[in-house]
């Protein structure tokens, strides 16, 4: 089985291999696009920029840095940030977020689409998420899913600057060890 | 800026979490550092792990419809935009410009390759002398300082755990075996009960594999005529200041 699928058959131009690898990845992206944004259309949109960008932009995706996945899941992840931003910068953040996700938690298949490997990373990635002193978790999640800046955590918190970036740092580097068997570099 | 710093920065780029300023800084060091580049693409892999503690949600299958649409019209635009051959050219002329073409690609093909494996080869010569280094100080540390066994308690008595103290570096090596599997929400803690002070010293939180043995190593060790003995106990998982739980390990 091919190590990037993905990018394989945007290279070759084959859209049938494209969309059996979309098929092992959309719900990995898709959940995490959900979880950032809190929009179902946003995310959609958002799902279909990144795989379109991935068919265009194949040649620029670099085994050595990173797996394919790992290289999607930086370019929704990015993407969904702005539009989060941009959002909150219009004023006009959705106050229905609870609602779209309580409505699209009947479409959530842990066992479909979901392969055992994908089932245990999460597993070991929530056990190691878990394992972090509270205050570490919650500046790394205040900057990974919610997209917040070093200053803007600090200030959140009523903490000092260096702290935050002290407490994501430790979390970081934590992480690391605790994955190590489940990265590619 | 240390490499350890370099790598502070790596943690937060990684998240997108630092400034442009320190991301300026990072890439600077990035292009001539091999070591820290290992770190930095180490870390954004596992921030892309952090991606899969979300629920993986299925997305409705317009949006794979869509999509497939979409890079259909996109490869017809392009090759719209390619220009048509004029019929009028010799077909040796296309044919030799095809074979040229094809060679070109592959030499730059070939070329690539070859320096990416160059530079694979020289990353992993470093780290090897890396790794060499460490070990050789591990075994200078291990084979010349004092050591202490620390032996099974009442609750474990078939435990054990020798210290392998290396006070050159302020450091200790420790191994633990045959401890009982702590349960999640539990995690072991080592204690050294000093000459000078009444009240127990933390030396790091572990936690056991499935078989019961853990390493630790302790950094900024007291000096060790000031260790009077070691101790663990069983603790709430991240370790506590002072300890609460029942002796496991005990050694002086």
């Amino acid at each position: 089985m091919s190590k990037h699928p993905l990018c394989e058959a945007a290279l070759a131009g084959n859209s049938s291999a494209f969309g059996a690898a979309y098929d092992q990845y959309a719900s990995l992206v898709y959940g995490l696009l959900l979880r950032i944004i809190r929009d179902a259309q946003d995310a959609q949109e958002i799902l279909q920029e990144t795989f379109l960008s991935a068919w265009t932009n194949a040649r620029k995706f670099d085994p050595e840095r990173g797996s394919e996945l790992a290289w999607l899941i930086s370019m929704a992840r990015s993407r969904a940030l702005d539009r989060l931003r941009s959002r909150e910068r219009r004023g006009q953040r959705e106050q229905e977020a609870a609602r779209q996700i309580s409505t699209l938690r009947p479409n959530v298949d842990p066992l479909g689409n979901d392969p055992v490997a994908f089932r245990e990373i999460r597993s070991a990635v929530r056990s190691a998420l878990n394992e972090l002193p509270d205050a570490q978790r919650s500046a790394l999640e205040l900057a990974y899913f919610d997209g917040l800046s070093q200053s803007e955590i600090a200030s959140r918190l009523g903490e000092p600057l260096g702290t935050i970036k002290t407490r994501t740092n430790l979390a970081m580097k934590k992480l690391r060890e605790r994955l190590s068997a489940f990265r590619r570099t | 800026m240390t490499h350890e710093e370099i790598q502070q920065l790596a943690a937060l780029d990684a998240i997108d979490a630092a400034t442009p300023e320190e991301v300026a800084e990072l890439r600077r060091h990035l292009e001539t550092c091999s070591e820290c580049r290992r770190v930095a693409n180490e870390l954004n892999e596992t921030a892309a792990l952090i991606a899969l503690s979300a629920d993986p949600v299925a997305p409705p299958s317009q949006v794979r419809d869509e999509l497939l649409r979409e890079i259909s019209r996109f490869d017809r635009a392009r090759t719209e935009e390619m220009p048509v051959p004029r019929r009028t050219r010799q077909w040796w002329l296309a044919a030799a410009a095809a074979v040229l073409l094809v060679l070109l690609g592959w030499s730059a093909i070939q070329l690539r390759s070859l320096r990416q494996q160059e530079r694979a080869l020289r990353d992993e010569v470093a780290r090897l002398k890396a790794d060499r280094q460490k070990l050789s100080e591990t075994i200078a540390a291990l084979s010349g300082g004092r050591t202490i066994q620390l032996a099974g308690q009442a609750i474990a008595p078939s435990a054990s755990a020798r210290v392998f103290l290396d006070p050159s570096q302020r450091r200790a090596f420790v191994f633990f075996h045959g401890l009982p599997p702590n349960a999640g929400d539990k995690s072991y803690q080592l204690w050294i009960i000093r000459a000078d002070q009444v009240a127990p010293q933390s030396a790091g939180v572990f936690n056991v594999d499935a078989s019961g043995n853990a390493s630790l190593v302790v950094q900024n060790l007291p000096v060790d005529t000031m260790i009077k003995a070691l101790a663990v106990t069983l603790e709430p998982r991240g370790g506590v200041k002072a300890p609460t739980g029942e002796k496991y390990l005990v050694g002086s």
